[in-house]
């Protein structure tokens, strides 16, 4: 029950007054149902009722007025909020219109900041194309975010068995499954020419589990086990197709040769179908069930090679599913405790790069999307300066738009829609740029990265991350324009200041930045170059030049094959070229982007466990190797065709390993074994120190073996040759048909061609610094320049003044100079301090670089002045001509 | 609550309203009496579904408030129909006619047939 005046308290008749203000909905309510109310009371009392009763039963047959009076206001409530929703809506269409009306007008505002920002945004959207590809982008397929990449240790990929071992021992994940990465010689018919295309074993489930797509045809599951016969499936990538079959929808069920047997391709992928090893665009995928078939190697015995993804079952957290396969290594430890001494497991992110390049993959990502961000911010200063201009020449319209009583809020609201305005078409343009940008850079990159030209396509988290950017932008380049020209400094203007000073000051602070901002840029990118050039001339230890390899891959042709036969024909016929001075073969060409690393144990020493064994690298090589390279060996001799298959096992070694295995003591004739192996090398010579990862590293103790002794299918060989590459390479053609008739044709390049992998980081970095370091230039000159023309165009009075006092127009052309240089100065400074501190860091991972290198920075000084004096010579000279009647009555 | 009350269907709260306005400006109070008074109390509208019915209309613009002093001197608010309303009156008007005209025909039809 409730009394007759607790839900209608009455309402103070001031409060009437407020309505004058703003509406008030809950009161009007209020007053709406008490009208009704009274007009029942006063009806019952005509009635004859004493007004007691009256209001009771007034009380009695309105029923419960405050949940009448809720749901009434729950309906106003929603319509208010959809009239303001409405109402904020159209304003903001009312501002843009606006703003797309006053851009129109001003066409070259318009277009100059537009460029600006499209220019910076293209930039950014570029680099972060490439960095979400290498480290965000999830792999293509079905619940995608439940795949996680397994290794042993800290990103070795597994063995085979690990791979069944974990696949059968744990319950978390709904499969495991491996991809082991090689190139293989291709058929398109029995008989045809034979190719040599990229392939990946594949591990059984492996379609399934990546939740991988076709395109036509199915996907194979066949068991890892299943004999050759069950096994010659493959499925091809959309990319192949495309490409060698022309997209011909009757591939489904056509039998090809892979490394000469016979195969059926069942199906093509989709074409987004990426492989689990980034990096890595296979042409076709077999079932490792084939692996024995086509390489002569039991699956067990091809080592740690398998690239292993993981499908969590649903609902299972990655950490116990990495605690699971803990448990399950621990007890494969216990059936062979050698074999797994020291090694774990664990789980790593499925997007991007694998582990064992995420670390350095992510530094230079940050890096150099710091760098690139810097551009965006010269681009963004630029654009401030000129809202700033564009806020001075509309200072009489804003000033009078506030005097007739708009409010400072609208004011800002209207200049941050232009802004924004600006900024999304802007982001728009730069995102087509870099729509653009990202298909061309793939062909920029050597055909080692082997990268399609969608690689770095932008997908949608490359789009949010521009709309991010369009919105930084406005903030960066629109509010401190909009805050200031809102609030006139109406008591100065009174006082006679000049209206400009502050300006000018607020402009100068931006030019100060610019400066700051380009001359960081133009240092690390010359760091970088200098590193380029210092790797360049750095002596690795070897002579490249004159020196052309051939891969020669006879895994491509099957296990049938005598490998060290063949080979030994191929040296031969190739040393006998009229133009070969010396040939010879090499497991690994030095500087070419892959090595090999072995454990090995002095003679006489024994080990408490296999980690104690020095690590050292490693090569195979033939007689005349150290002759081809022109390294030379300091002591004994080097590999000899004596050296057979049967004859004492024998080793050539580098000074470094010399010191650091028999650090006391003369190494030559000393002997060591492979750690895990009893077989006994002995030191036969000792060479000089050579480069083997990156250039100019520090010396690496490095073993090599004996060809005939340490056989391998796939090897390098090594010409030194007068003649040019492409003379030389139908001749090496012939000599390798010859002797392997089947083979397809080998890639035969320069050297020093095979070296540019291991620059590529350096170049990568110094060329796209480079383009980064010109872009800024080209903004921070357009800035210096809108400053100078500004600042000469509002002191024309002044500049008037001192033309008839008798100032020389050079001392003007000097003074207009002068006030540019000093923020340049001061601008480059700032930046100067800031590149020693990067610098620091970059020298201690950038061949050949210092910390301090006068050189670059003087470089920089001078190209950052006299940027700046060309930027500011039009507007100066324009001072000097000025007419000084004219200008003095100017203003 | 009336025990008279006559069911009414939203629909039809809304086009009694709305003919009730067709009158002249009325606030809700008068609103109720005159359709009791006119269906002699066969009508009884409830305070209820009266005011949301009020309120859902003036958001759809079939009917504006304005505010005004009653003889008593106490705010009230007086509605009026709009020219949406009056349209709507109309559309609404001849399709329960329609209506009532239909049911009427099964009605007379049943009433035949038995």
């Amino acid at each position: 029950m409730h009394t007759p005046h607790d839900d209608t308290p009455a309402e103070p008749k001031w409060r009437r007054y407020l309505r004058f203000f703003r509406p008030n909905p809950a009161a009007d309510l209020q007053d709406e149902l008490r009208d009704h109310l009274e007009s029942m009371v006063e009806e019952l009392v005509a009635r004859g009722m004493t007004p007691e009763a009256a209001r009771a039963e007034a009380h009695r047959r309105f029923g419960d007025v405050s949940r009448i009076r809720g749901e009434v206001e729950r309906l106003d409530e929603t319509q208010l909020t959809r009239e303001r929703r409405t109402v904020a809506l159209e304003s903001f269409l009312h501002d843009v219109r606006y703003a797309a009306r006053g851009l129109r007008r001003s066409i070259g505002f318009t277009l100059v900041a537009t460029i600006s920002i499209a220019l910076g945004v293209a930039a950014n959207a570029t680099m972060f194309s490439v960095v979400n590809a290498v480290l965000f982008r999830p792999i293509p397929g079905a619940h995608a975010e439940r795949l996680v990449r397994v290794y042993e240790n800290h990103h070795s990929p597994l063995t085979w068995t690990q791979l069944a071992w974990f696949r059968a021992h744990t319950t978390a994940f709904d499969g495991i499954v491996g991809e082991r990465y090689g190139a293989m010689g291709f058929r398109g018919a029995p008989g045809a020419e034979a190719e040599r295309i990229q392939t990946s074993y594949v591990t059984q489930g492996f379609f399934p589990a990546l939740g991988v797509r076709m395109a036509l045809g199915r996907a194979f599951d066949v068991s890892d086990s299943a004999d050759a016969s069950a096994s010659s499936v493959a499925v091809i990538s959309h990319r192949f197709w495309e490409r060698r079959f022309a997209g011909d929808s009757s591939i489904v069920g056509r039998r090809v040769a892979l490394s000469e047997h016979p195969i059926t391709i069942v199906g093509v992928t989709a074409p987004d179908f990426r492989s689990s090893v980034l990096g890595w665009t296979p042409d076709m995928l077999v079932p490792i069930a084939m692996a024995p078939a086509l390489t002569g190697t039991r699956l067990q015995d091809f080592g740690g090679s398998l690239y292993t993804t993981a499908r969590l079952r649903v609902g299972v957290a990655p950490s116990a599913g990495e605690a699971e396969l803990r448990g399950a290594l621990a007890q494969l430890a216990r059936t062979d405790s050698a074999a797994y001494d020291r090694t774990t497991v664990r789980i790593g992110d499925v997007r991007g790069v694998n582990a064992e390049q995420r670390a350095g993959v992510t530094i230079g990502s940050v890096f150099l999307m710091a760098m690139v961000g810097m551009v965006l911010l010269i681009a963004c200063a630029n654009v401030a300066n000129l809202v700033l201009g564009r806020a001075a020449t509309r200072r009489t319209e804003l000033g009078v738009r506030l005097a007739i009583g708009a409010s400072r809020g609208r004011i800002v609201r209207q200049m941050l829609t232009e802004s924004l305005l600006l900024a999304f078409v802007g982001s728009a343009v730069g995102f087509a740029g870099a729509l653009l940008l990202t298909r061309l850079l793939p062909a920029a990159l050597p055909p080692q990265a082997g990268l399609d030209a969608s690689y770095f396509q932008p997908d949608l988290t490359v789009a949010l991350f521009t709309g991010a950017l369009c919105l930084v932008t406005t903030v960066l380049f629109g509010l401190m324009p909009a805050l200031h020209a809102s609030s006139p400094q109406l008591t100065g203007l009174l006082k006679g200041d000049d209206p400009h000073a502050r300006r000018r000051s607020r402009r100068g602070a931006l030019v100060v930045t610019q400066a700051a901002l380009c001359v960081l840029l133009l240092a690390v990118a010359s760091l970088f170059l200098r590193s380029l050039a210092s790797s360049r001339d750095v002596d690795p230890g070897f002579r490249a030049d004159g020196v052309v390899d051939v891969d020669v891959d006879l895994g491509l042709l099957g296990p049938g094959v005598k490998a060290p036969a063949v080979f030994a024909n191929i040296v031969r016929d190739a040393s006998s070229l009229p133009s070969v001075q010396s040939a010879s073969l090499a497991a690994v060409v030095p500087l070419g982007g892959s090595n090999m690393e072995t454990r090995v144990v002095q003679d006489g020493m024994t080990l408490r466990s296999r980690g104690d064994a020095p690590a050292v690298y490693f090569n195979v090589v033939t007689p005349k190797f150290f002759a081809t390279l022109r390294t030379p060996i300091l002591r004994g001799r080097e590999f000899l065709p004596t050296d057979g298959e049967s004859s004492p096992h024998v080793a050539v070694i580098n000074e470094t390993a010399a010191r650091r295995l028999w650090p006391a003591g003369d190494a030559l004739g000393k002997r060591f074994r492979l750690s895990g192996d009893n077989t006994l090398y002995e030191v036969v010579g000792i060479s000089r120190d050579a480069n083997y990862v990156m250039p100019g590293e520090s010396p690496k103790a490095t073993v090599y073996f004996a060809f005939s002794q340490m056989p391998r299918s796939e090897m390098t060989l090594q010409l030194r040759t007068s003649a040019p590459l492409a003379t030389i390479r139908s001749a090496l053609w012939s000599v390798v048909r010859a002797s392997a008739p089947t083979l397809p044709p080998p890639p035969v390049v320069t050297m020093t061609d095979d070296m540019s992998i291991t620059l590529l980081p350096v170049r990568l970095g110094a060329g796209l610094l480079g383009a980064f370091g010109g872009l800024a230039l080209v903004l921070a000159a357009a800035g210096i320049y809108g400053v100078a023309s500004y600042s000469v165009a509002s002191r024309t009075r002044e500049i008037g003044i001192r033309a008839a006092l008798g100032a020389t127009r050079a001392r003007l052309v000097r003074m207009v100079l002068w006030e540019s240089g000093r923020r340049v100065v001061i601008g480059s400074i700032i930046g100067l301090g800031a590149t020693i501190g990067i610098a620091a860091g970059l020298a201690r991972v950038l061949y050949g670089v210092e910390a301090v290198d006068p050189v670059v920075l003087l470089s920089v000084i001078v190209t950052m002045a006299a940027v700046a004096v060309i930027a500011s010579l039009a507007p100066a000279v324009r001072a000097a001509n000025a007419d000084p009647v004219t200008s003095i009555r100017a203003d | 609550m009336s025990d008279r009350d006559v069911d009414l269907i939203q629909g039809t709260l809304n086009v009694l309203i709305l003919k009730t306005l067709s009158w002249g400006p009325r606030n809700g109070y008068a609103i109720a009496r005159w359709v009791r008074d006119t269906t002699a109390g066969d009508i009884e509208l409830e305070e209820g579904a009266l005011y949301p019915a009020l309120h859902r209309m003036e958001h759809r613009g079939w009917i504006a408030a304005e505010w005004g002093v009653s003889e008593n001197n106490r705010r009230a608010k007086y509605y009026r129909l709009t020219t949406l309303g009056r349209k709507a009156l109309r559309a609404r008007t001849q399709s329960w006619e329609r209506l009532v005209d239909a049911v009427g025909k099964v009605l007379h039809a049943q009433a035949g047939n038995a």
